[in-house]
């Protein structure tokens, strides 16, 4: 950095990491956030297409730093992978896994627009369906979530129906800050291990509508096991219509 | 990236701590001092066209005094391999990336964009292909570096730099943090300071306070090394790709006397902490530009091509330092640009505009006093002044002098966006 700055641009994702972390310190009940309990019914083949997962794997330092670590992100992106394609195929439902599953590459601008947008609703439904003193009276207790019409360019994209994103971060506490952990809990001081967090969304491409969304938050689970990885899914997938 | 958001006390603290460091001068000189010693190599790549004290052998080789420094961390093209840091800080820059590539407030003008490619690959030289400039349109003087070679440069620098050796100096600056892995160096000070508190407050029952006070300190002042050393990173690569390193301070000079204009001025900016002093940085790049100035056959400030990417796309930018509604500084800088510039039309066009913005007493005849420079002043001011001039007219009650100046607006543009208003506008003032 050459000169001075106020940076707002991670301060978005911040917030969305402090809200699951707050989950995971209170180890939720798992509840999923659903308009309907069924895929749209009528179509032969309906498709659902699993858009690449943002994820990012961690390291929780002694000192309470996180610092992330590539090789595990790589290894869990592909886990998950798996998992969800493997959890899905129990559905009466197509999947559709694009080929380019890391950075979206192959999307143009405006696609790319409307995956940021899905991103940006799904922080905020986190953030106003689950914590009671977020609610937003003007919902009125419906769930009512939409990304708009333009969802039309990722069903074109893709030539599915739906769209599911999914959102992923876990972290691990390094030897040093179990001992920390142990040492503080001799004192009787309570210090965070590691979290595993993410969201869920189900979008309607012909609508924009969000139909189903969920959330995990604990401090348990571990994306670096292709095993443990299809458990997480299942638990991110619970309620998942069917 | 991360900004300090450290109380005021704790700034102080980390300041006293931080006092036991290297003398700063050495800081900025590291790209010549530190680096793995290197065997001398063979006399085929000996240093020719360069002076004993700046000889760069190769893409990452520097020969000094004799002795022979590698000054990059990373081959051209070399990734860090997966399992360090590195690799974690770069593929979760690389996601951001993405973000910043489609984020709304890009510029993504095919020119400018290549033009800022262009002066960065001359100074990055053999990285070149490593690093890759985002130019964001965002009315302060910054420019900022990831680990995995995403560079931003924002307008509000575009706009106070005033000739290619000024923004090669701070590209250079930015690459030279690409060179040393800046970010990951200061991650792994950092957790290695909070790691030893965290420990040290469990073992000691609850002293972390002090301890706090030194891992912040030690991280703080780690940030203003890295500082000084990218500084000399900017002179080192402005050498080897023949610009003028005089310019480098003359950005520091202009800008603190942009930052001394405003009469809230804060001393204990928590930037002041990650940052060093500008006077520190202004002068001693005076001091070691003029050294390396002296060793080198020809030196380019590359003011006209600079001018002529910058000037017709510099009417927003200015517009935009003017929203920010910091009249005191914002006239500081244009006073500043006038002394030099090709366009002064322009820049006076805008000085009216801020005194008609600002509506404080006496601003109405100030803010016309301008128009009137602009229109007898070289270079073309933007159309949109005789619209401005209309409205000070209108709220001061000239009627007539209004309707002219209206009527010269839409005779100027007549496919103004606005046409139907000003049109309106006429004839209300006619029967007036």
């Amino acid at each position: 950095m050459f000169s001075t700055i106020k940076n707002h641009r991670r301060a978005f994702r911040s917030l969305v990491m402090a809200t699951l972390a707050v989950f995971a310190l209170t180890a939720c009940v798992q509840t999923a956030h659903k308009t309907t309990g069924t895929l749209k019914a009528g179509t032969e083949n309906r498709r659902i297409v699993l858009m690449p997962v943002d994820i990012e794997l961690s390291v929780l330092n002694a000192g309470g730093v996180t610092e992330p670590r590539a090789d595990w992100t790589t290894a869990g992106r592909g886990h998950v992978r798996t998992a969800l394609a493997a959890h899905t195929s129990a559905f009466e439902a197509e999947i559709v896994l694009p080929e380019n599953n890391d950075i979206l590459d192959d999307l143009d601008e405006d696609q790319l627009q409307i995956v940021k947008l899905a991103n940006a609703v799904g922080s905020s439904i986190l953030l106003h369906e689950y914590l009671p003193q977020m609610k937003l009276p003007t919902k009125n207790d419906q769930f009512d979530w939409t990304i708009g019409p333009d969802a039309k360019l990722l069903k074109e994209k893709y030539d599915a129906d739906y769209a599911l994103f999914v959102f992923l971060r876990d972290s691990y506490a390094s030897s040093g800050r179990v001992a920390v952990i142990i040492i503080g809990a001799i004192f009787g001081v309570g210090l965070q291990g590691g979290v595993q967090a993410g969201t869920a969304t189900l979008v309607d491409l012909e609508t924009g509508q969000v139909v189903w969304f969920n959330r995990l938050a604990r401090a348990s689970g571990d994306l670096r096991n292709a095993d443990a990885a299809v458990e997480t899914i299942k638990l991110l997938l619970t309620e998942f219509p069917t | 990236m991360i900004r300090t958001r450290a109380s005021i006390g704790l700034v102080a603290s980390a300041f006293v701590l931080a006092a036991c460091q290297t003398t700063e001068r050495a800081s900025y000189e590291a790209p010549l001092r530190q680096g793995q010693v290197l065997d001398p190599p063979a006399a085929a790549e000996k240093p020719t066209d360069a002076g004993p004290d700046f000889g760069l052998v190769n893409a990452d080789t520097i020969a000094h005094d004799g002795q022979y420094f590698r000054f990059a961390d990373l081959s051209p093209g070399e990734r860090p391999s997966p399992e360090t840091l590195e690799a974690g800080l770069w593929q979760s820059m690389d996601r951001a990336e993405q973000r910043i590539r489609t984020s709304g407030n890009r510029v993504e003008n095919g020119e400018l964009n290549e033009y800022l490619t262009e002066v960065t690959c001359r100074v990055a030289g053999p990285h070149c292909g490593d690093v890759r400039v985002y130019v964001m349109r965002v009315p302060a003087f910054n420019a900022s570096m990831a680990p995995n070679g995403m560079m931003q440069v924002w307008t509000g620098l575009l706009l106070r730099t005033r000739n290619e050796a000024q923004l090669a100096s701070v590209l250079g600056h930015e690459v030279g943090h690409f060179l040393r892995q800046h970010s990951a160096q200061r991650m792994k000070s950092a957790i290695e300071a909070t790691n030893f508190l965290a420990f040290f407050t469990v073992a000691t029952g609850g002293w972390g306070g002090i301890a706090g006070l030194f891992a912040q300190g030690r991280i703080l002042a780690y940030s203003r090394d890295h500082e000084r050393e990218a500084d000399g990173y900017g002179l080192l690569l402005m050498n080897r790709s023949g610009y003028d390193p005089r310019e480098a301070s003359r950005v520091w000079k202009n800008l603190i006397r942009e930052r001394d204009a405003n009469p809230e001025k804060d001393d204990r900016d928590p930037f002041l902490a990650t940052h060093p002093a500008p006077e520190e940085r202004s002068e001693i790049l005076n001091e070691l530009g003029g050294a390396v100035a002296t060793k080198m056959d020809k030196t380019e400030a590359g003011r006209d091509r600079f001018l002529e990417i910058m000037l017709p796309r510099r009417a927003a930018w200015l517009r935009d330092e003017l929203n920010q509604r910091s009249f005191e500084t914002s006239s500081e800088l244009f006073d500043i640009l006038l002394e030099d510039d090709p366009n002064p039309a322009e820049i006076l066009f805008f000085k009216g505009e801020l005194h008609r913005l600002r509506g404080d007493e006496g601003d109405e005849q100030m803010a016309l006093d301008f128009y009137t420079q602009s229109l007898e002043a070289a270079g073309t001011p933007p159309s949109d002044l005789h619209r401005s001039r209309g409205l000070v007219h209108n709220r001061r009650g000239e009627a007539a002098a209004a309707r002219q100046s209206f009527e010269a607006y839409l005779e100027a543009s007549p496919n103004a966006s606005d046409r139907l208003i000003v049109e309106d506008m006429i004839r209300r003032l006619a029967t007036s």
